[in-house]
């Protein structure tokens, strides 16, 4: 389900939390409005950990992560690596490691499958990245911007790219992803879809801003919400059982 | 390591033979397994192009300054298309690769998605398709929309049983006679039939190739021998009357051998030659085998070129010649070519290739400017291309292929003699026919093509090709008489691969089958004879220039000149030299054999094998 949050009256809800599937940082602010609307569709599910990297809140920004694994910048404090070691499940490995491209939400963009990453980054990141997160780690730009963090928000079902990203490009991170991409904006037509949300395999979270029509294009590409409700299973199975019936 | 190192060497080392016979036939023993060592180097070759692709996209060779090109794309191979991974502990370059494993993932995965697989078996079955000739039913495509077949053919064995009993057998009983190859390939379900030639090829089968025929008590028994059809062509060609004498030159491994066996019957004999000791022993299990040891005398470790006078075999009236050959036309044989690597360049070296890289170019501007005139062959078996190493390696099989034949010619009774090859390369084919008929000792023993309507298989409708008996001097009526003597079967003809055979005859005469004495000293003043032959007499001198034309033009000039390594005269001045000394000794058929030996020194650096 794709559900509508602001923090502390801002849209860029990927800039404040990193939702992956099996762990959600969300930073800490002012009130707890914020991690109320994580808390309430993730509590009995997956740790919901308050934090900040390097005492910062754009904990989205500075950190990469997905359902195996968590990268930290250089910057991140020994108390705060301790306090996520002791949060998170021992099945995700956290490292924290030395890149000159120190925010790496924005340089590294991933699912459980596949990483796109930032075309400059080093090569030990590169590899740090495959053997922490368990990916296959892809050099690529997104419409022609370096930032693939910011301009592509990913989950194991689909994803959203820059809304001026052409076909062609689409095409080709789609057969690399394995996914079915689309191009879109989030917040009221912001560009930046991977600082404007968050997401994992059963949940999107946008700015409040968010249209209508964005959401509905978010919950169709990620397949959240109304898509997996059961009247819907049923028509997008009534075809396949009808032809194995043959 | 050690596996990838020698698979470099082998890789960097010129190539004068099969990639098969350097592996399994080295001069020093290799550490790693061989089967590992030849699956490594030929998947390698296959998958080089998006290996080299993987690893200059990486860029990891400018980083790794320990890696080779070679190394980088054997190593790459291993990482990325076997299970198991890069097969060694772990070490300095092997280190070197794992460092950009990731990397080498995606760029590989890029490769195969550019080239539009959605996963790496579709990216693998596509490479083993396309460097397949044979698909497995038996049914090849060409590029040029061909459709060929590949049956499997089966040689009754009359040694043991009969084509009729053979029929009647639990592994045929049931199979169907049909009368056109393509019936048997036009089903889905494969039907039990077989298709029978019987005019040309009597006794021998073609089944689907689907048939497991292996496990059949028949073949256990000995009493059918697989064996391409082709390849049963020259014993038929040479047609031994029962209760002959018949020498198998190049016996090994014996099929040939056999069917020579079963030709001449328990009443002939059959000595077979075999110079290589191993290839002796499968030739003697064959034999064995095919219930024709009491026939057949194998004549292990033994060089055809020294049986002389004395010998058991000398008196031989039928002789089969099978030299070892580039193989060319054999179907099932992919020969690797590892001169055709394509190794990836680090960007700073694209610019300004290495050395060796360099080296290699070179060489194949220079072998791509004198193009030989064969083309018509060549046009119609696709896709065989020469460069400077085969090219040689020809030239040096071709010289040998001569050098048999110029010694069977000196056989006192020889009555009958066929030289085939597996090759398509008209330099082991038409030019040899070429070479030894320009030869003195053809024209003293008076030795000649047979002529088509003669032979069991004039019905054949594929000839030698006139165009390429350029070299012999006779005229072009008698060039023509000489090509339609000679058989060639294409590789499409779905006879087992590409063949050629020819059968030489000579009229024998009483004084050569009562004297037996051909020595060449005789032969060379044939003016002392009564009755000269007119050519003889016509162009003597001529004919003494041209002696040994085949040698010492074309070829192993180092030949002539080790014999007279003390002479620093001109060549004509050696050659009468040459002449004197072997007047003086009466006995010139040592130079001869000085020769073919020498020849054979320098041909088993390039032996593929006795076949």
């Amino acid at each position: 389900m794709a559900v509508r949050a602001q923090f502390e009256n801002s849209n860029e809800v990927g800039v404040f939390a990193t939702l992956t599937n099996s762990y959600a940082l969300v930073a800490i602010g002012g009130s707890e409005n914020f991690y109320s609307v994580f808390e309430a569709e993730l509590a009995d599910v997956i740790p919901v950990v308050h934090t900040t990297i390097a005492g910062t809140r754009i904990i989205g920004r500075l950190t990469a992560g997905n359902r195996k694994g968590l990268l930290l910048p250089t910057s991140t404090t020994d108390q705060e690596l301790q306090h996520l070691r002791n949060s998170l499940p021992d099945s995700v490995k956290i490292q924290r490691i030395e890149e000159r491209l120190s925010a790496l939400g924005n340089v590294i963009c991933c699912n459980d499958h596949v990483a796109l990453v930032h075309p400059d980054i080093e090569r030990e990141t590169e590899e740090l990245v495959a053997d922490v997160l368990g990916v296959e780690v892809f050099r690529q730009t997104i419409a022609e911007n370096v930032l693939t963090g910011s301009y592509c928000a990913l989950s194991n079902q689909g994803g959203i790219v820059h809304p001026q990203t052409s076909i062609k490009d689409q095409d080709e991170l789609s057969s690399l992803l394995q996914v079915p991409l689309v191009a879109g904006s989030v917040n009221r037509g912001s560009a930046v879809v991977g600082a404007g949300m968050v997401v994992n395999d059963w949940m999107a979270v946008t700015g409040l801003d968010t249209t209508a029509t964005e959401l509905s294009v978010i919950e169709s590409v990620f397949r959240l919400g109304e898509g997996q409700a059961p009247s819907n299973v049923q028509s997008t199975l009534k075809d396949s059982l009808v032809e194995s019936f043959y | 390591m050690s596996l990838y190192l020698e698979a470099a060497t082998i890789l960097e080392s010129p190539q004068t033979t099969s990639l098969k016979a350097i592996i399994y036939n080295p001069a020093k023993p290799f550490k790693s397994p061989q089967a590992k060592l030849y699956a490594l180097i030929v998947e390698t070759l296959k998958f080089q192009d998006i290996l080299k692709e993987v690893v200059e996209n990486a860029g990891i060779l400018k980083l790794e300054r320990k890696l080779t090109p070679l190394l980088s794309i054997l190593l790459t191979h291993d990482l990325l298309l076997t299970k198991s991974g890069i097969a060694t502990s772990s070490g300095p370059l092997k280190d070197a690769l794992l460092r950009h494993k990731a990397r080498l993932n995606a760029e590989f995965t890029r490769a195969r998605l550019r080239r539009g697989h959605g996963d790496v078996k579709s990216l693998i079955e596509a490479v083993n398709a396309e460097h397949s000739r044979e698909s497995e039913d038996g049914v090849t495509k060409t590029a040029t929309g061909l459709t060929t077949f590949n049956p499997r053919w089966v040689r009754v064995n009359a040694l043991k049983a009969t084509l009729e009993d053979s029929l009647s057998s639990p592994t045929f009983h049931t199979f169907q006679k049909v009368d056109g190859m393509s019936d048997m390939f036009f089903f889905d379900v494969v039907q039990k039939c077989y298709y029978q030639k019987a005019e040309l090829l009597p006794d021998i089968l073609a089944i689907h190739p689907s048939h497991d025929i292996t496990s059949s008590e028949l073949y256990k028994s000995g009493k059918i021998i697989l064996q391409s059809a082709s390849s049963c062509l020259p014993a038929i060609m040479l047609d031994p009357p029962k209760g002959s004498i018949v020498v198998d030159g190049c016996a090994a491994p014996g099929n040939k051998t056999t069917h020579l066996a079963a030709l001449v019957g328990s009443s002939g004999k059959v000595f077979a030659v075999e110079r290589d000791k191993r290839r002796a022993d499968i030739l003697e299990m064959m034999v064995t085998k095919a219930g024709a040891e009491k026939i057949v005398t194998i004549l292990k470790s033994t060089d055809f070129t020294t049986i002389t006078e004395g010998h058991p075999a000398w008196q031989a009236s039928y002789l089969l010649l099978d030299p070892s050959c580039s193989g060319s036309g054999i179907l099932q044989r992919i020969d690797w070519d590892i001169s055709k690597l394509n190794l990836p360049s680090s960007d700073i070296a694209s610019s300004r290739p290495s050395r060796k890289k360099r080296k290699r170019d070179e060489n194949s501007q220079e072998s791509s400017a004198p193009r030989p005139e064969g083309q018509e062959a060549k046009q119609m078996d696709e896709e065989i291309q020469e460069d400077d190493a085969s090219k040689e390696r020809l030239q040096l099989l071709s010289d040998f292929q001569v050098a048999i034949i110029l010694h069977a010619f000196s056989f006192p009774n020889a009555m009958r003699i066929t030289y085939s090859t597996c090759s398509i390369h008209a330099e082991e084919n038409e030019h040899v026919v070429a070479r030894v008929l320009n030869s003195e000792i053809a024209k003293e023993r008076g030795w000649r093509v047979q002529n088509r309507e003669d032979n069991p298989l004039s019905r054949w409708h594929r000839r030698g090709s006139v165009g390429e008996l350029s070299d012999l001097k006779v005229s072009l009526e008698e060039q023509q008489r000489v090509a339609d003597g000679c058989i060639r079967v294409h590789r499409t003809d779905s006879l087992g691969g590409g063949f050629f055979v020819v059968c030489f005859i000579r009229q024998v005469d009483d004084k050569d089958r009562l004297g037996g004495d051909i020595d060449i000293g005789n032969l060379e003043a044939p003016g002392q004879g009564n009755e000269p032959p007119p050519q003889a007499m016509g162009g003597s001198i001529e004919a003494e220039d041209q002696e040994w034309n085949g040698f010492s033009d074309e070829g192993p000039n180092e030949a002539v000149s080790a014999i007279d390594m003390t002479d620093d005269d001109p060549p004509s001045g050696n050659r009468n030299r040459k002449k004197q000394k072997q007047k003086q000794k009466q006995k010139s058929s040592k130079g001869q054999q000085g020769m073919t030996e020498k020849t054979n020194r320098r041909f088993q650096k390039s032996r593929k094998g006795w076949s």
